[in-house]
């Protein structure tokens, strides 16, 4: 069965080209929203296996986010793992202290995608499927 | 530059780096589908394939000039972030050898490594000395001639560790040699070669800088060129 991925994402071509990315291989099924507000509606309706996060959002920023999904009884086990267009030490902590479980530097490879998400988020791999 | 400029001009830097990475994040990744076979097969289309590692290879170049940019603004400021740990420089440089690798074969150019056995440990930013060693050995093989030779050495000299690259290039002409570390410095033997902004090897001085360590040209001839990384051993006495 398909693994489900929330993207939260303010950028739409980038939000739908993650999702082609994602869908493309078939292992994964996508649900995208807009902003930091959406995703965490979405968040509660769909229960994602895990959840790819934009750092630089108007209103609410990914760190925000992550930490308000980390606070949510319902949503806090669920991985998150962040998209910046930075990639070095310091973002690394900042990922690492908001409860993410690791980051996708911007550009990416979308050919790569599914394999650098189940690298970071080890319950995606089939391996651990239930 | 008074330290509030400089600031302002680091997160100038900062803002345009991070605009235009949106678009060619859009722009790469919309070529990197349509290339894995996302929008439909594309087998057979030659020439549609060739068109698009075109698109592909020039959106990595503007990739990396972007993140020049942002390097040569933080180098300027000597707000480079630097992870300084006690390393042997060695690896970095077998790393960075394992990186052009793929080009020298492309360009036959052969790679000739020699590491001294008494080199110590340096206090020394890995990744970022790893990218001075490939910056250098990059610019060697893409100026050494068809069936060159590029040689890269670790050595102690005194107080300090040397990695010396050498090609057996056209050489840098006397005129220029004192810009060759100037930012967006191209000299005139460049032409020939890939297009860059010149800020490689104003980076990599920035980089050796903030080692308290050199960065120069030690052989200059119409045969060829070295240049030496020269970084000081901890608890040596400065010479």
């Amino acid at each position: 069965m398909a693994k489900k991925i929330l993207i939260i994402e303010d950028e739409p071509e980038i939000r739908m080209i993650l999702a082609i990315a994602l869908e493309h291989e078939g292992e994964f099924e996508a649900v995208t929203a807009k902003d930091g507000a959406e995703g965490i509606s979405k968040a509660l309706k769909t229960r994602p296996d895990a959840i790819l996060l934009d750092v630089l959002m108007p209103g609410l920023d990914g760190y925000s986010v992550c930490r308000e999904i980390k606070q949510h009884p319902k949503l806090k086990d669920i991985p998150v793992v962040f998209i910046t267009a930075k990639s070095d030490h310091a973002e690394m902590t900042k990922v690492i202290d908001a409860g993410g479980c690791g980051y996708l530097a911007k550009p990416f490879d979308p050919m790569l995608l599914g394999a650098q998400i189940k690298f970071l988020v080890p319950a995606l791999r089939s391996e651990y499927a239930e | 530059m008074n330290a509030r400029n400089a600031r302002e001009d680091i997160e100038f830097a900062a803002m345009v780096a991070h605009e235009l990475r949106t678009p060619l994040t859009s722009l790469k990744g919309s070529i990197g589908l349509i290339l894995g076979g996302a929008a439909g097969p594309i087998d057979g289309n030659d020439r549609l394939r060739t068109l698009l590692g075109i698109a592909d290879r020039n959106c990595e170049r503007l990739i990396r000039l972007v993140d020049d940019m942002l390097e040569m603004a933080q180098a300027e400021t000597g707000t480079l972030p630097l992870r300084l740990h006690t390393a042997p420089i060695e690896a970095c440089v077998l790393r960075a050898v394992e990186s052009v690798k793929p080009i020298a074969e492309e360009r036959n150019v052969s790679l000739a490594v020699s590491l001294a056995a008494d080199t110590p440990p340096l206090l020394i930013d890995q990744d970022r000395i790893e990218q001075v060693v490939l910056n250098l050995l990059s610019n060697a093989i893409k100026f050494s001639p068809e069936g060159g030779r590029v040689g890269v050495s670790v050595k102690r000299e005194g107080g300090r560790v040397e990695v010396e690259v050498a090609d057996q290039g056209p050489g840098v002409p006397e005129a220029e040699r004192e810009h060759i570390f100037e930012k967006f410095f191209r000299g005139s033997n460049a032409g020939s070669v890939e297009q860059g902004m010149g800020l490689g090897l104003a980076i990599s001085k920035a980089i050796i800088d903030q080692h308290n360590g050199a960065i120069y040209l030690r052989e200059n001839t119409p045969a060829g060129s070295t240049f030496v990384i020269s970084i000081p051993i901890p608890g040596c006495p400065a010479q």
